[in-house]
């Protein structure tokens, strides 16, 4: 993977898998500071201790539907993270949720970037319209915040039905990349 | 946020919502995408996306969500198209195939027999009645 975005999109989808109903996803650039901090938390079934020790060995999964249990999201981020003098950070409670952050010098050359990090949340938004999002992406000059929750508030029990509807994507698209 | 223009929005949508429930005719299709590590990988999100654009654009009557690793890596990215009890797999997705796929599998009912992947609970592993 090249893209920060392809990783919060396999970290996000560990969420979905974990029945998280809301999920946060923050990043923050500073330059300031010399340091760029990736976090996704949810509010899933989490994970026991001895189940957080193994998730960043390639060869845990969660999956119980198949034989071959391999799973590669987390020892992926984690290698990145790592491989550019970053931080790696996972805490879990079962019942409570599931937080995953990395964080790395704002400089460093072997960072990837970012990609197009509000494309993929965009997409995350309408593909899962049972999950609430929340997304900050902060920076030394401005932060920018979309939250889904207030829409379904707002919406009522419309709301998941209105979905999809092309006139509430285009406004999720507006809120989302455009503003 | 502009959550104003959402009222406008609802009663909009509102409508249309309750023309398609009126139409008792039409039935449920879901396309579900894989992403797990390996699906991401190989595109799905792209797939995704055009998966959106596309029902979007032919005013199909389709949920469109994800799910994590169906266990197709060798064949990424995947998707699973579902109606009423039938599920037909489509792998090696492209996304400048998308359009073909949903014209010929939701808009005219046809397998895409070319792109369809046979695996249990899959409907492909019956003899095709086409």
């Amino acid at each position: 993977m090249y893209e920060l975005s392809l990783f919060v999109l396999d970290l996000v989808q560990n969420s979905i898998t974990a029945d998280a109903e809301i999920i946060k996803i923050w990043l923050f650039e500073f330059e300031s500071e010399n340091l760029v901090t990736i976090t996704v938390a949810d509010n899933g079934k989490g994970m026991s201790k001895e189940v957080m020790g193994k998730a960043v060995d390639p060869f845990m999964t969660s999956k119980t539907e198949r034989k071959k249990k391999i799973g590669l999201g987390l020892p992926f981020f984690k290698q990145l993270i790592e491989s550019c003098e970053g931080k790696f950070r996972i805490k879990s409670k079962l019942g409570i949720g599931t937080v995953v952050t990395g964080s790395f010098p704002y400089s460093n050359v072997d960072q990837p970037p970012v990609g197009n990090l509000e494309e993929t949340i965009l997409s995350l938004v309408i593909a899962n319209p049972g999950i609430d999002f929340r997304y900050t992406r902060r920076n030394d000059k401005k932060e920018k915040i979309f939250d889904t929750r207030p829409v379904r508030k707002m919406l009522g029990s419309d709301a998941e039905i209105m979905w999809q509807s092309s006139e509430l994507m285009e406004w999720f698209r507006n809120e989302l990349i455009e503003s | 946020m502009k959550l104003d223009e959402l009222k406008a929005i609802r009663e909009k949508a509102a409508d249309k919502i309750a023309k398609r429930n009126a139409d008792a005719s039409q039935s449920e299709w879901k396309i579900v995408v894989s992403m797990g590590t390996s699906g991401i990988l190989y595109g799905a999100r792209d797939i995704l996306k055009k998966i959106l654009e596309e029902v979007e654009s032919l005013e199909l009557n389709v949920l469109v969500t994800q799910s994590g690793s169906f266990g197709l890596d060798d064949i990424e990215p995947v998707c699973a198209i579902y109606h009423n009890d039938e599920k037909i797999v489509y792998g090696k997705l492209k996304p400048e195939m998308i359009r073909e796929l949903l014209e010929t599998q939701i808009v005219n009912g046809n397998i895409l027999t070319s792109y369809r992947v046979a695996v249990p609970g899959d409907i492909g592993n019956k003899p095709a009645s086409e």
